[in-house]
């Protein structure tokens, strides 16, 4: 090789090398200085990763801290349609295990999208037979979803939380304040198969889980009450039927069940009258039960004392011309007791006359009706009372006897647990306290009196009648062994659409507390349209005393079986 | 600068540069690792719910019912006990001893061995 050719090829060698350094120098001038704003911003994202930290929900506790709702993280199911290459055969392989239309997960899989849902909140074994596939285009999170261990038990005072856990319906609503607690975020960086780089986390804020909700109920005496339901439903297959029991002393509710109910672990399956909370939102004409106000006014007001005598007219009055007014059975002369005890509609008539109209609307103001109890359930209505100067002519006449009026079933058991309070109406509540994890009490709702509708010579005068009910009146069916039962029937005809008494619906229902003395429970049973019998005393009150008299023989056994420091409270 | 100085900084900075990365390489495993843990740690909290939801739904007096409906054949007789069914039985090991005062003679007592001898007298 000549001297000459080899400094040639060096030469070449050389331009090639300064060329090369030259092109690398420019792409690095050209990536580091021109593009570097939109590169950095590229690797960024693609880097930095901003994770948001789901906190838990919290759980619903019944009053003896027994779960009745809580969150149980499940594995959801998303997909990035950009990586899938043949949807039809994805859609295939999928639709079998996830049980869905192969059209369905199609459609998903060709959306021009880099994130969608393919299924939310499935069972652990449906995810891990996904996950055995190891797809590509598949990804899982985690998601909380809400269960209720004790499935349709107090459906409608618990209600619901929906797909992204927002509280929806009943105390899931009421509180979705405190259950939901605060989302947390961490700021973290991740690698190229997106995965999370802890040793890289910078800055983070914790979630704050939600607090726990301590109701007044108790599961038991609920589990009891939606048994007794099931009987009605059962033995009179009534349209509706409404059970609420009450500490008279705090007002407290220990049990609230109506039919129809829900799952709340499957809401979406159920109509949504199922779901109503007839005992706060359904209003009735309560009928005979109505004159525990009509008679304690009376008895409050100095009109009449438990042996003055009215005449019952042998059941028929015609207080006018155009208007009778009928008893079942005829009576003649009946004290003020027997005209309780055995529900005369003509006495009772008798006994609001000498009240008065603006007397009587006061008392049935004071016991709460015609206004909203203030019960922490939502939906609450207040039910109709017209002032005296709305009344008709036979106003007078109807009103005592529980006609021309609508009550709710929570304002019954409200008004009828203020005569078992010795005249002191309470206000009903199902929220005991809101606590955190560790079991420290944030808030304690205290029991509220609204105000004193009896002086207490008149409430206990009164429940040694509505006692006389029970024993020896309309209330026979509602006896319970070894205790004093007070109480009240009522069956009422329902008004149809044309404004007129219907002659085949109505709505059977016993409100009363025991013991007669110093009572424990105070009650209400309502039976709406029962067939073919459809008297309170025959559908409700053996209800009642089924209802109530296991009711107390489970409170009195839970005292006795208590630790010496959490006894006393029932 | 002498060229022994200049390949000893050499190998000093490529020490330097080959230590720093596999720090970094041993932090990241590491990384990997805490996060293999954290889902491990959720995924049993995860179960260790589910579980308990079953417990509180075999536990629910719903389910109670249903079983005892199923298992009955006069399911109108139960009947929840009432006071005079129980009987509470005394426990003999919880019997009420007499409790220690927290003064400074009462555990100096107890340092020596006075009080235990005071108590083993009482309960002759």
């Amino acid at each position: 090789m000549s001297k000459t050719s080899r400094y040639t090829r060096l030469r070449s060698i050389f331009l090639i090398y300064i060329f090369i350094f030259l092109f690398f120098s420019l792409r690095l001038i050209y990536v580091q200085i021109i593009d570097y704003p939109h590169l950095s911003g590229l690797a960024y994202r693609q880097h930095n990763l901003v994770i948001k930290v789901e906190p838990a929900r919290g759980t619903i506790y019944d009053r003896n801290l027994r779960p009745l709702a809580f969150s149980i993280n499940l594995e959801s199911i998303y997909a990035n349609p950009r990586m899938i290459k043949d949807p039809v055969g994805a859609a295939h392989l999928l639709s079998d295990i996830l049980n869905i239309d192969d059209a369905y997960l199609v459609s998903k899989f060709t959306k021009k999208k880099a994130f969608v849902w393919v299924v939310r909140k499935i069972s652990p074994e449906t995810a891990n037979k996904v996950k055995k596939l190891k797809l590509s285009y598949i990804g899982f999170t985690k998601e909380p979803k809400r269960f209720y261990p004790n499935d349709k038990m107090a459906c409608h005072i618990i209600g619901f939380a929906g797909l992204d856990n927002k509280g929806l319906e009943g105390v899931e609503a009421m509180c979705d304040n405190y259950l939901r607690g605060k989302p947390g975020w961490r700021y973290t960086k991740q690698d190229a198969k997106q995965r999370e780089l802890p040793s890289y986390k910078n800055k983070s804020v914790p979630a704050v889980d939600g607090l726990n909700v301590v109701l007044t109920i108790d599961s038991v005496l609920q589990s009891i009450a939606e048994m007794q339901l099931d009987v009605i439903m059962q033995k009179f297959h009534p349209k509706a039927a409404t059970i609420i029991a009450v500490d008279p002393s705090t007002g407290k509710i220990l049990a609230l069940a109506n039919r129809p109910n829900f799952a709340p672990n499957n809401f979406q399956k159920f109509e949504a009258l199922a779901r109503k909370n007839r005992a706060v939102t359904d209003i009735f004409e309560p009928g005979s039960v109505f004159k525990i106000v009509t008679a304690s006014a009376a008895l409050q007001e100095g009109k009449v004392t438990p042996n003055d005598k009215f005449f019952c007219e042998n059941g028929e009055f015609k207080p006018f011309p155009s208007y009778t007014l009928h008893d079942y059975h005829p009576y003649g002369w009946l004290t003020f007791r027997q005209v309780v005890e055995n529900s005369s509609n003509i006495g009772t008539g008798k006994v609001a006359r000498l009240l008065g109209p603006q007397a009587l609307y006061n008392y049935i103001r004071a016991y709460g009706f015609g206004q909203k109890t203030g019960i922490d359930l939502a939906g609450e209505v207040s039910g109709i009372i017209r002032p005296p100067s709305q009344w008709s002519k036979t106003s007078p006449w109807n009103i005592p006897i529980g006609q021309e009026v609508a009550i709710t079933p929570i304002q019954a058991v409200t008004a009828i647990a203020a005569i078992a309070n010795n005249g002191v109406l309470m206000r009903p509540y199902v929220i005991e306290k809101i606590q955190d994890n560790k079991g420290r009490v944030l808030k304690e709702v205290s029991p509220v009196v609204v105000r004193r509708v009896l002086s207490e010579k008149t409430a206990k005068l009164m429940q040694n009648i509505l006692a006389g009910v029970v024993e020896s009146g309309t209330g026979k069916a509602a006896k319970i062994e070894n205790y004093r039962v007070a109480g009240k029937t009522g069956t009422a005809q329902k008004v149809e659409p044309g404004g007129f008494y219907s002659k085949d619906k109505y709505v059977g229902s016993f409100i009363g507390f025991v013991p007669a003395e110093n009572s424990m429970i105070a009650c209400i049973v309502t039976v709406d349209e029962p067939q073919p019998i459809h008297f309170g005393a025959v559908v409700a009150a053996p209800g009642f005393s089924k209802f109530v008299g296991q009711s107390i023989d489970y409170l009195k056994s839970k005292n006795v079986l208590l630790p010496a420091n959490q006894k006393g409270g029932y | 600068m002498k060229l022994s100085k200049f390949f000893i900084l050499l190998v000093v900075s490529t020490m330097a540069a080959i230590f720093y990365v596999t720090q970094q390489v041993e932090a990241t495993k590491i990384g990997y690792q805490i996060n293999a843990q954290q889902l491990a740690l959720s995924d049993t909290l995860d179960q260790r719910q589910m579980l308990l939801y079953n417990v509180y739904n075999l536990k629910s007096p719903e389910n109670l019912q249903e079983s005892f409906y199923k298992k009955s054949k006069k399911p109108e007789d139960f009947k929840i006990l009432n006071k005079n069914h129980i009987i509470v039985l005394a426990n003999s090991n919880q019997k009420q001893r007499p409790q220690a005062s927290d003064s400074v003679t009462s555990k100096l007592g107890n340092i020596l061995g006075i009080n235990s001898l005071a108590e083993a007298k009482t309960q002759e």
